[in-house]
């Protein structure tokens, strides 16, 4: 099994990203990760998917900002991995690494 | 505005990855869309290669719109609001052309709802400015009243003519004079139809207007436009995937079939080609499902280095790759190997007739005895369930054909292990096929036939689906239908009879409105006619283009 990093990062939905559902935005953030060529680390097993844990959700129409774990099979620094996602966002999404206070 | 007032807000928003938004100044406004939800426009294939074909010209801005969920469009009503554009959110009655795309006469209501919410008059003659264009089904008659210009064929082919007859004058009556001198432009309202008694003839009204009308088509697949920027939505759609089209029309000649006419002839985009479009859209998109599109996969000359090559391509970057319904012969004889690659093989057959005579007369070749003969293959290949295709009501089909439907069903069953889902649709002699003048059997006898199918099936734990009657008689009259149509489905649109909305498929709908109407339906449906409706158009591309499969 790949060794993995958890990248604590969180993100903000804003603007016309409100009218997105959680399972929406895992796929945005999917897609935005495979466009960016970082070395994601996926599940193992018969449909590998790559590992994104959200910390609590957002209402459909609600602005705010969720905390967000992202997975690489290689370490890297959290302000690049922000740095390589964000380009690949849609407007109203904004992604930020996670300074910790964020989480309860 | 808040569309978390609506169900599916996201259906609204517009912000997809890849679309595209530019300033309006000094550009001529096209608006294209589909008369369906979002989640069944994004879906097609179509409308993708036009919205970025007519984005690529400077002096053109091409947005999208599609017909929005019912409580969208009541808000929209009672808030005397216009339906918009996705991109710049501009009202449809501000561009200059709305293009549709209508793959299903089904929804031929539905472009009245579009239209009407768009504050765009109904009727072609009723407009001053705006052209409304139409395309991707056979008969266009029955929409002939509403719609400026139909084109016919592939737009790929005649876009550069349309542009230069926009550009060339601002006024819709110079427009529509223009593009009547040019192949692939049928303009309803410069020619009449009529009937004579023994069946229609269609003349021209004005010496510029074109007979044969013609039709454009692509010649070369591989320099042709394919989009590169996917439109990746944010939220679901029906086919939630990038779909690349390996061939266009097919070299079969299934006599029921009318997709090899509209979509022929026969080509190719060459397996080099083909995998650098996946390349490069995956690049853009980020899309982690791909799928192939072709009428008949099997056929494509290199079907097994698409395979190969895609294949390796997507495992490395965990894409889910699907193919389109492959013949069974190929699945478990020369494609096997690859396939057995692949994580999740679907096999879908087209069997259209479960007795091998009725095949015969359609002229559908497939090998249903080797599926018995391939347990193994289609073990490995991890196939418990098959979905397959019936036809119900064909010409000459007796009762004991339509038990052998039943009987197939039961025999893959036990013998394969196979778990079959029959989805089994009633028999439309569609125009332009090789069966258009026959009689489409009556209501009652289509009932019968139905028992007779649910009762060989009983017991079998087959999960069958039947299309419903009156919803394939709908289809009928109004893929067979001539210009007096345009009255019934006026009707149909204000008593509600919108495709996608709560109630909108009711029979009633239809039914009182060919009544008010005096439609004759027998004539539709059953009379066999020296020329019908539709026959003064020319979809079939020469036969010698096609290739014979054996
Ligand atoms: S294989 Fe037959 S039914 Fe399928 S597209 Fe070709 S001609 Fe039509």
């Amino acid at each position: 099994m790949n060794k993995r990093y958890a990248i604590p990062t969180v993100l903000i939905k804003r603007g016309p990203m409100r009218f997105f559902s959680q399972i929406d935005l895992t796929r945005v953030i999917e897609r935005a990760i495979r466009r960016s060529e970082l070395p994601v680390y996926y599940t193992q097993g018969f449909t590998p998917r790559i590992k994104m844990s959200f910390y609590g959700a957002l209402k459909v129409g609600a602005e705010g900002r969720i905390p967000l774990k992202l997975y690489f099979i290689e370490r890297i620094d959290t302000g690049e991995i922000c740095a390589r996602l964000q380009p690949q966002l849609p407007a109203g999404l904004t992604i930020l690494p996670d300074s910790g206070d964020t989480r309860g | 505005m808040d569309y978390s007032q609506f169900q599916h807000p996201q259906r609204y928003v517009g912000n997809e990855w890849n679309a595209i938004r530019k300033s309006h100044t000094g550009k001529i406004p096209i608006c294209i869309g589909y008369p369906h939800l979002y989640e069944i426009g994004m879906s097609n294939v179509g409308l993708r290669i036009i919205y970025g074909m007519l984005n690529q010209y400077r002096d053109i801005v091409c947005e999208r719109v599609f017909l929005p969920g019912h409580d969208y469009a009541h808000y929209l009503k009672t808030q005397r609001k216009k339906l918009c554009s996705l991109e710049t959110k501009l009202p449809l009655d501000q561009f200059q052309v709305i293009g549709l795309n209508l793959n299903s006469e089904l929804n031929y209501p539905n472009v009245l709802e579009l239209l009407s919410l768009g504050n765009i008059p109904l009727f072609s003659r009723e407009r001053k400015d705006i052209i409304v264009t139409g395309g991707g089904i056979a008969n266009p008659e029955p929409l002939a009243g509403f719609i400026d210009v139909f084109f016919m064929g592939e737009f790929e082919a005649g876009a550069e003519d349309f542009l230069r007859t926009l550009r060339a004058s601002p006024r819709k009556q110079d427009r529509l004079r223009a593009l009547a001198e040019l192949p692939g432009f049928y303009i309803p309202q410069h020619y009449s139809s009529v009937f004579t008694g023994t069946g229609y003839r269609t003349e021209k009204k004005y010496p510029f207007a074109r007979l044969p009308v013609g039709k454009r088509i692509v010649t070369d697949l591989n320099s042709s436009y394919y989009p590169r920027k996917w439109l990746v939505p944010h939220t679901s759609i029906v086919h939630d995937r990038a779909q690349i089209e390996i061939s266009r029309g097919c070299p079969n000649h299934c006599t029921f079939c009318q997709a090899r006419t509209v979509y022929s002839p026969y080509r190719e985009r060459s397996a080099e080609k083909v995998l650098s479009l996946l390349e490069e859209i995956y690049r853009h998109s980020g899309y982690e499902n791909f799928s192939f599109l072709s009428l008949s996969a099997s056929d494509h000359s290199s079907i097994e280095e698409l395979i190969d090559r895609a294949h390796s391509f997507c495992r490395t970057r965990r894409i889910g790759l699907a193919l389109p319904s492959l013949r069974i012969g190929d699945v478990i004889g020369r494609l096997y190997k690859k396939l057995s690659a692949l994580k999740k093989v679907s096999l879908t057959v087209a069997v259209e007739a479960a007795s091998a005579q009725l095949r015969q007369r359609m002229n559908k070749h497939i090998e249903i005895e080797s599926l018995f003969e391939a347990v193994d293959a289609l073990k490995s290949l991890k196939i418990r369930h098959v979905k397959a295709y019936f036809m119900l009501g064909i010409p000459g089909e007796t009762d004991d054909d339509i038990r052998s439907i039943g009987r197939l069903i039961h025999e893959l069953k036990r013998r394969a292990g196979l778990q079959v889902n029959a989805s089994v649709n009633i028999f439309i002699p569609k125009p332009f096929t090789g069966w258009e003048a026959l009689p489409m059997p009556e209501e009652r006898i289509l009932q019968e036939k139905r028992e007779i199918l649910f009762q060989s099936s009983r017991g079998k734990k087959t999960k069958l689906s039947v299309s419903p009657l009156k919803r394939s008689l709908r289809e009928a009259i109004l893929s067979r239908g001539d210009r007096t149509l345009d009255a019934v489905i006026h009707r149909v649109w204000r008593t509600g009879g919108i495709e996608g909305y709560p109630g909108g498929n009711a029979w009633d709908h239809w039914e009182s409105a060919l009544r008010e109407e005096k439609i004759d339906t027998h004539r539709i449906l059953h009379r066999s006619l020296d020329a019908y409706p539709w026959s003064f158009l020319t979809p079939e591309a020469p036969r010698n283009q096609d290739r014979c499969h054996e």
